[in-house]
């Protein structure tokens, strides 16, 4: 099969308010960014492949208004409403046809401009989840009540993430929270939704992200080095949360089970040497190891005790602090994969994983409950 | 003199979204009925609520005929919401769960109430507490209140 990966990635600052900056000027921004990072002229970009969300940006058809910024003119360009992440699987099935040397991937949020809440609970449907009040936070506690009450895991057992996660973004120059917390604190703050409270829930991020994506003959014709996408596999649950067992994501299993088998992966703790995944949620972390294979089913703190996910560990997850440091809506599992390129290309600077790494997994997800979720390998 | 960062408007968009013939079935026996309709799958012949056209797992029609679940089951899941957002169907904090009508194979979602929210438990047994007044939505159905086994 064709090799396919990628060339350059940027992303913006990140910040709980972007005040001085529109959604245009963030765009254009990180798009000039990762250009430059590839040394290329958007001439040279054959097409864009997008990820915004209408209801964020106030806007139908979201990335008309943005063209102009991501130097789509008189190219073809289309958009997922989805995680960047989705519009990068998007562009690596594109670029396998042949018919495209390379692709620019964006995805821009300005959450800030609405509200978190808002947006989540219009993503539910109007008759039966959306009286509820429904939001994000409210359907991650329902989840997070599930889990713990079948496998016992409690409170502490989630503050333990946002422990760890807090401690390896505070050495990110990147991210947006870069103070480590202590279990004491993280219990200690306020409940947003019961057991969920406001240090295991991820902060509010505004934020863009961009990648271009490339074949192995065009990164090679250049002298650039290529981070090979190895395998993607993704998948979507059931609608309704009362249909299907919240104690873990079955799209998250048959997602990882699909990008492995592409990737030709048959133990993933031992043939990968880290993660990057999206847990908004503290407790997301401990359910997506057992989800993606890493472990059995209620055995994630167990792997989170023994340190195994830790920077020193011998399967680090979320070494950039993950998230819980940085959660820009639309762009959360494109960051994933920026942060894999840059510890597998040795770029981390500050944060840089002690061990050699040279082939990880990038995990995205989107809709409430996990219900979709996205898994990359990339290799180099 | 201040700067202007920022314009404020809201997105007012009215919408008339159909029943269809499954919803239908279902807020209108609430509302005339004070009656829970699930569906039987013609492949698995599990009941879930609320009606629907579809099995969400087999993919196959449920049966044309509704069939009438118990108001009361138990707590499966719940939440307590602190959190204050537009919107919100009541001032917080309130609750909700998912909860197991008797006889159904699936979880229903709705309002836990009538009760001290610190008093609220995985597996606890709870009624529909129905509104008087029934539009045919939602909220004809108040909220679920625990009751004694």
């Amino acid at each position: 099969m064709k090799e396919v990966g990628i060339i350059a990635w940027a992303h913006s600052e990140f910040s709980p308010r972007n005040e001085g900056m529109s959604r245009n000027e963030l765009l254009y921004q990180v798009t000039k960014k990762v250009l430059e990072e590839a040394g290329m002229e958007i001439g040279q970009i054959d097409m864009v492949i997008s990820a915004s969300c209408d209801t964020v940006d106030g806007t139908s058809i979201s990335n008309a208004y943005v063209v102009d910024e991501m130097g789509a003119y008189m190219k073809e360009e289309s958009k997922v409403e989805e995680d960047g992440a989705y519009a990068l699987a998007y562009a690596y099935y594109r670029l396998l046809t042949g018919q495209y040397n390379n692709c620019l991937v964006v995805s821009h949020g300005k959450i800030s401009d609405s509200a978190p809440a808002f947006y989540t609970n219009m993503s539910c449907d109007p008759f039966l989840l959306r009286p509820l009040g429904l939001t994000g936070e409210s359907a991650a506690a329902l989840q997070a009540r599930v889990y713990a009450h079948r496998f016992g895991a409690t409170e502490e057992d989630f503050a333990a993430v946002a422990v760890k996660n807090r401690r390896l973004g505070s050495i990110n120059p990147h991210t947006q929270l870069k103070s480590p917390v202590t279990l004491e604190e993280v219990l200690a703050s306020p409940v947003v939704a019961s057991p969920l409270r406001e240090l295991t829930t991820a902060p509010v991020t505004d934020g863009a992200a961009a990648v271009i994506m490339a074949t192995g003959e065009y990164a090679r014709e250049r002298g650039k080095d290529l981070v090979r996408v190895e395998g993607i596999g993704f998948s979507q649950d059931l609608y309704y949360p009362g249909n299907k067992d919240l104690s873990t994501s079955a799209s998250a299993k048959a997602a990882a089970a699909m990008a492995y088998r592409e990737a030709q992966v048959k133990d993933p703790l031992r043939e990968l040497d880290f993660a990057e995944i999206t847990e908004q949620h503290a407790f997301y972390e401990l359910l997506l190891y057992e989800a993606l294979g890493w472990c059995g089913p209620g055995e994630g703190r167990r792997l989170l005790a023994e340190g195994v996910t830790d920077r020193e560990g011998e399967f680090p997850v979320n070494p950039s602090g993950g998230a819980l440091c940085a959660n820009p809506v639309m762009s959360a599992g494109l960051v994933r994969v920026v942060e894999c390129c840059r510890q597998l290309t040795g770029t981390a600077e500050g944060y840089q994983l002690p061990k050699p790494v040279r082939r990880a997994l990038a995990h995205a997800c989107s809709g409430l409950f996990l219900q979709s979720n996205l898994a990359i390998i990339l290799g180099i | 003199m201040e700067i202007v960062k920022n314009v404020k408007r809201t997105c007012y968009v009215p919408y008339h979204w159909c029943y269809g013939y499954y919803n239908t079935l279902f807020f209108e026996r609430l509302k005339e009925e004070k009656v829970i309709y699930g569906s039987r799958c013609t492949s698995c012949g599990k009941v879930v609520v609320p009606t629907t056209a579809v099995c969400a797992r087999c993919f196959a029609p449920t049966e044309k005929d509704p069939v009438p679940v118990s108001d009361e089951g138990y707590i499966d899941s719940f939440t307590i919401v602190y959190l204050p957002y537009p919107g919100q169907p009541s001032t917080p904090p309130y609750a909700y769960g998912m909860i197991k009508l008797d006889g159904t194979s699936n979880l229903f979602m709705h309002m836990i109430g009538g009760v001290p929210l610190e008093e609220i438990k995985v597996g606890m047994r709870v009624k529909a507490v129905w509104n008087e007044e029934r539009r045919g939505d939602f909220y004809d159905i108040k909220y679920f209140q625990p009751v004694k086994d």
